[in-house]
């Protein structure tokens, strides 16, 4: 359905954002990982037609989107990762407002808005303005406008930042709900929420594509290169610079390091192979990167 | 090899340091990031550059049949011989009234972007305070408008070197700026602080009032108090007041000449013969003259104590419950309750399809209705205003017609700007009922605004004469079309609302050459107001240039 081929995004300053960025999309949820500065909001920016690329084709269903962005914002929801509201005005007036740029009129207007408000469980505050409300709630508005309109495509860029644990995975639910007969692009930081919803990841690093699959394989592939061992605290500083450390905690034995090791058994007396986790896989993934 | 980390004590940090130590560091940091913000921003190099054209606008050739400052006495209007100490009293008087009004609208703002992008409460959280904090900003908007103050100096001395007559005396020439820029550009700074923290000061409705607390503060007040206007040298009375040097330069004038001046103009008044001029009394600084500065410049504490007296009341606000709107229900909780079915892994609620038909009238109907739900109370007395032009008979209606067109400028002068302002763009941009060009989406919705709004006063132009009813069609034309334009190329609102609001002034008086939509004088000037029609479109123009190379560009 979303056919992204040979992306790059190169900024006045000279920065480049995306370098030959290649990924084809099908129903489902894609969860988009990679560190701060690996160009995903560009990515996503530029897919959902607000930023043009320097190089490169989105493909929305056969229909070029840089050529034609309206076939894919009629179809799109889209949730920056900085988003603003207006202050001044209430969640309804400001969901109605998204509701008429999207197209929707009349009672359809009117009923979708207040289901949005139901869905991302607002209605006390539903009347309120904006300014008094609180960064979780506002992420609940961003999120509200994005599935106005019954999006066939919805980007979400850091969409949980803010909200509080029972509602990350109420709204991780309802993404995964959506990714059924729907593209969805999610973007974060929280390898739990991609570990939870997404049938595939892609790792990005540097503007660059590093690793598209599905959790399993990833988690297949980070099997036997995954280590923990107890070290003295003078040792740790040693043992850092010579593995990916994905996790550490001091005890009375000593320093618990839980590390990745991209080939072969680490030169650290004492390491034991561990089952790993999604975030040992990313993170083997990206050290196999800039390896 | 130790992996500790180092960390200072506290007695070793700078933080530790006293508290007076504390104030200025604050202060310090405040200066240096409204500075590098300020002198990064393209406004102050059109500024500059406007300071520049001005200073040579307003000191024309002597010989030519124009003049900026000119004084009536004994029945006739005279202008000074450009000695050293005429030329710097014209810059410096120039500096001193027309860039507060302007500078204003530079400086303006600054608390009121750190509240809204939420920046406030991460300063609070550290050890400055709000008195250090509203000094600090104050500090730079003063040091930042004496900058540009002092750039009006080289001008000086260089239509000094052209046109100037007798001796380069540089205390002449700058003396008379050391005496009047400071006081006036601190005062400026002082009030542009406590507009910002002002409720309903703070925004479209303080920058369109700016322009009336300016005309009262800078001319109206020192005129009036000091008595040298009423044509009674009887009543003439010392004055501590005088922001931007009115009495001062009337004083000079006065030593200048043997009869009473009645009369001061300043502005681009062109004549029909060359100038009569007049020798310039050169400036005698003495003791009382220094202290009757000294105490003008004191007068900037009462705005700025005033600004840090509301801010820290308003400060304290943020603890209140925010205001319920459109509903009666009382006592419901802050934060909406949990779905704790959901929480604990449930089913989240049905996702139902929309059905949508984007198109670019649904667009601007979005953007029209936002206009009207973020136009505050002024809206209403706007409409009040706008239907009371059809009732009030004769030439009375002038009056409502003329408050209309006033309050329209703070409801539409943001609205290009909008999603800058408030960092909404890449929402907004993304949705498909925008046309490719958002400078024609943000044009028509104003204009439907304005239209819609203005039916009344235009049906009662219209009603009469032909004449009148295009005038105020083209004026309107005009109005949205600015609004949309220069809103599009600033980012926000503050050049169409002070020019807007300056224009609106000139244009309301009788018979004014500059009545944009001929409902103000006898006639309608359709020349005019088809000219400002055509710089309206001008704008409009610019703009759509500006966002299609921005969109070349990527």
């Amino acid at each position: 359905m979303l056919e992204i081929t040979g992306l790059t995004k190169r900024y006045p300053n000279g920065t480049v954002a995306l370098a030959d960025f290649t990924l084809s999309l099908g129903e489902g949820v894609l969860g988009l990982l990679g560190p701060n500065g690996a160009g995903k909001t560009t990515l996503m920016s530029i897919v959902a037609t607000v930023l043009r690329p320097t190089a490169g084709t989105v493909r929305w269903r056969g229909v070029d989107a840089l050529a034609d962005p309206l076939a894919i914002r009629r179809e799109l929801g889209y949730l920056p990762q900085d988003f603003g509201v207006y202050d001044k005005l209430t969640a309804v007036e400001l969901l109605r407002y998204f509701g008429r740029l999207k197209g929707l009129a009349g009672k359809e207007l009117k009923v979708a808005v207040e289901e949005m408000i139901d869905l991302v469980n607002l209605r006390p505050a539903a009347n309120r303005r904006l300014g008094g409300f609180s960064g979780g709630m506002r992420q609940r508005v961003g999120i509200a406008q994005a599935l106005l309109g019954d999006p066939k495509l919805l980007i979400v860029d850091e969409p949980t930042v803010g909200l509080d644990p029972e509602e990350r995975v109420r709204f991780r639910n309802l993404l995964s709900e959506l990714g059924h007969g729907r593209t969805v692009i999610l973007s974060t930081h929280i390898v739990s929420d991609v570990e939870a919803i997404a049938e595939r990841i892609a790792v990005i690093r540097q503007g660059r594509l590093v690793r598209c699959a599905a959790p399993e394989e990833l988690l297949a592939h980070a099997v036997g290169r995954v280590w923990r061992a107890v070290v003295s605290a003078e040792r740790l500083p040693e043992v850092q610079r010579a593995v990916a450390v994905s996790n550490l905690t001091r005890r009375a034995d000593g320093v618990h390091v839980r590390f990745v090791a991209a080939a072969g058994e680490p030169a650290i007396a004492g390491a034991m192979a561990v089952e790993p986790t999604l975030e040992d896989a990313y993170l083997l993934t990206n050290v196999e990167a800039v390896a | 090899m130790s992996a500790a980390v180092s960390v200072n004590a506290p007695g070793n940090t700078r933080a530790s340091t006293g508290v007076r130590g504390q104030v200025w560091h604050a202060m310090a940091a405040q200066i240096g990031a409204e500075t590098r913000s300020r002198l990064r921003s393209p406004s102050t190099i059109v500024t500059v550059l406007a300071l520049f054209a001005a200073a040579f606008v307003y000191v024309p050739a002597p010989d030519a049949k124009r003049a900026s400052i000119m004084w009536e006495v004994g029945g006739h209007m005279y202008s000074g011989t450009y000695t050293a100490g005429f030329i710097g009293a014209v810059v410096a008087l120039l500096t001193s009234m027309l860039l507060p009004l302007v500078g204003f609208y530079l400086v303006a703002g600054s608390v009121r972007r750190d509240l809204e992008r939420r920046v406030w409460p991460i300063i609070a959280a550290t050890r400055t305070s709000a008195t250090s904090y509203l000094l600090g900003k104050w500090v730079a908007s003063f040091a930042y408008l004496l900058v540009l103050a002092a750039l009006a100096l080289l001008p000086a001395t260089y239509l000094f070197l052209r046109y100037g007559t007798g001796p380069f005396a540089l205390g002449q020439l700058l003396m008379p700026w050391l005496l009047l820029a400071p006081a006036a550009m601190a005062f400026t700074a002082a009030c542009a602080l406590l507009f910002d923290v002002t409720p309903g000061l703070s925004g479209r409705g303080g920058y369109v009032l700016w322009f009336f607390v300016f005309s009262f503060l800078f001319m109206m007040i020192p005129a009036g108090i000091s008595g040298r206007f009423d044509k009674d040298p009887t009543n003439d009375r010392s004055t501590t007041y005088d922001p931007a040097g009115l009495v001062f330069f009337h004083d000079l004038i006065a030593r200048s000449v043997a009869q009473p001046v009645h009369s001061l103009s300043l502005g681009v008044i062109i004549l029909d013969e060359p100038v009569r001029r007049l020798p310039f009394a050169p400036l005698r600084v003495d003791g009382g003259l220094l202290a009757r500065r000294a105490a003008t410049f004191a007068w900037t504490a009462l705005p700025l104590l005033a600004a840090i007296g509301i801010f820290k009341l308003a400060a304290g606000r943020g603890a209140r419950a925010p205001r319920r709107r459109g509903s009666r229900r009382r006592g419901a909780p802050a934060t909406p309750p949990m779905d704790w079915r959901a929480a604990s892994g449930g089913p989240a609620e049905a996702f139902r399809p929309h059905s949508a038909t984007p198109s670019f009238a649904r667009a601007v109907l979005a953007e029209g209705v936002l206009l009207w739900q973020s136009a505050s109370w002024i809206k209403w007395p706007m409409l009040a205003a706008a239907g009371a032009s059809l009732f009030v008979p004769g030439s009375g209606a002038a009056a409502p017609m003329a408050i209309f067109l006033l309050l329209l400028a703070p409801v539409i002068g943001e609205a290009a700007a909008r999603e800058q302002l408030a960092g909404t763009g890449a929402t907004v941009y993304a949705q498909p009922g925008l046309p490719p060009s958002r400078v024609m989406w943000k044009l028509a919705a104003i204009a439907g605004f304005v239209a819609l709004a203005g039916s009344p006063v235009l049906l009662r132009s219209l009603l009469r004469g032909a004449g009148f009813g295009l005038a105020m069609l083209l004026g309107l034309a005009f109005t949205a079309m600015a609004a949309a334009g220069l809103g599009w190329l600033t980012g926000g609102g503050k050049l169409f609302l002070g020019l807007y609001t300056a224009l609106w002034y000139v244009a309301i008086q009788r018979d004014s050459p500059l009545d944009f939509v001929g409902a103000f004088g006898a006639q309608p000037r359709l020349s005019v107001c088809a000219a400002f029609a055509a710089a309206g479109a001008a704008a409009v123009v610019l703009a759509a240039a500006v966002e299609k190379a921005r969109a070349a560009r990527g």
